[in-house]
């Protein structure tokens, strides 16, 4: 690492900050003084700059054509197992069980009154099936008729 | 949009990357196909700039994909999403690169003459103590001088060197990216400059302009 201008290992390390436009306005100010009155700093300043903008000429390399192909690829392996739709249902487990309850509930009582329905419009004793003449009956005892079906 | 703070919010409002991230951690359709898409150009180029092989480059580049992939659930918008990625990749260059060192393999220039004479660059610094013009070099003999100073640096040197150059990073975001201080960082740079000043000075000033001497002012 030469050294050819008179810089201690700080005021090197400001030059390039300065380059790089990182030093503060004041420390700036400074140095820029500095680099108007002496010209092995600025002849210093002057290389650095240009070895920088050397950098310009290296290639910019980019992906190949198959590149993103490639990487979704192999993404697309780990996809099954760790994706999972984010809906409230993963959000809040509970939420889960608690629709779960609801669906049987709502099924069992879907179901009773089906039946019950049926039972009532069909078999032996259904309203359909049920007597519409009535017949009555001389009782003796307190009771003094009972109506039952034919 | 999970718990992130006050601060993610405003990150994510601010960058359309913490957005798009934000989306892939959230398994929104065709997020991460869009980060992909936005990131691979800068990221294998990062990566070539780093290991100087486009192979290696883009096998780095798709692992910091799978592992930005692999750790999205894990993800809180807590600095520029760049940051974050270009993080990943310098944990996964330098690991190459230490790698390398422990079991150098044998790097194959497809500019290599071989038998048949000697390499460009070394003729670029036959040319360059002899008398021909350095004007005549050509821009890839060129680069190739350049890479080779580069390659030349050590490996957190060159780190920042392409983070600075080439993604624009200031002191603060190399900071966080190489786990360092700005202090150190500053330092780095100045040291990697300085190496790539005293490794160019033959060819710095080929655009015509004459090498300024202290004395002549």
């Amino acid at each position: 690492m030469s050294k050819q201008a008179n810089l201690n290992n700080d005021e090197w390390a400001d030059l390039t900050a300065y380059l790089d436009g990182e030093l503060d306005s004041n420390s700036a100010r400074s140095l820029e003084a500095r680099l108007n009155r002496d010209p092995a700093v600025r002849a210093e300043a002057l290389a650095l700059q240009k070895t920088w903008e050397m950098l310009d000429y290296l290639p910019q390399p980019g992906p190949s054509t198959t590149f993103t192909s490639r990487t979704l690829e192999r993404i697309s392996v780990l996809r099954p197992a760790a994706v999972r739709p984010r809906g409230p249902g993963l959000r809040y487990p509970w939420t889960f069980g608690i629709g779960w309850a609801a669906a049987v509930l709502l099924a069992g009582s879907v179901g009773f009154t089906t039946v019950a329905i049926r039972e009532e419009f069909s078999g032996p004793n259904s309203v359909p099936h049920r007597p519409t003449t009535w017949q009555t009956f001389l009782m003796e005892g307190t009771a003094q008729n009972v109506i039952v079906p034919l | 949009m999970g718990a992130i703070g006050e601060t993610s919010t405003q990150l994510a409002i601010r960058d359309p990357d913490t957005r798009l991230m934000i989306g892939v951690r959230d398994d929104e359709p065709g997020a991460f196909e869009e980060l992909v898409a936005r990131y691979q150009g800068r990221l294998v180029g990062v990566m070539h700039h780093l290991v100087g092989n486009a192979e290696e480059a883009e096998d780095l580049a798709q692992e910091v994909f799978l592992r930005v992939y692999r750790a999205r659930k894990k993800y809180r918008a807590r600095a520029k999403f760049s940051t974050w990625l270009f993080t990943i990749a310098n944990n996964l260059a330098l690991n190459a690169l230490r790698a390398r060192q422990r079991k150098p393999a044998v790097r194959f220039d497809t500019r290599d003459s071989g038998p048949l004479g000697a390499r460009p660059a070394e003729q670029l610094l036959a040319a360059s103590s002899g008398s021909q013009p350095i004007r005549r070099i050509q821009q890839n003999e060129l680069s190739d001088v350049i890479r080779r100073a580069l390659d030349a640096l050590n490996e957190r040197q060159r780190l920042a060197v392409v983070l600075n150059k080439f993604e624009d990073m200031n002191y603060a975001e190399i900071a966080e990216v190489m786990g360092l201080t700005v202090k150190a960082v500053k330092s780095l740079l100045c040291r990697a400059r300085m190496n790539l000043r005293d490794a160019l000075k033959d060819y710095v000033f080929m655009d015509g302009r004459p090498i300024p001497k202290a004395a002549d002012e």
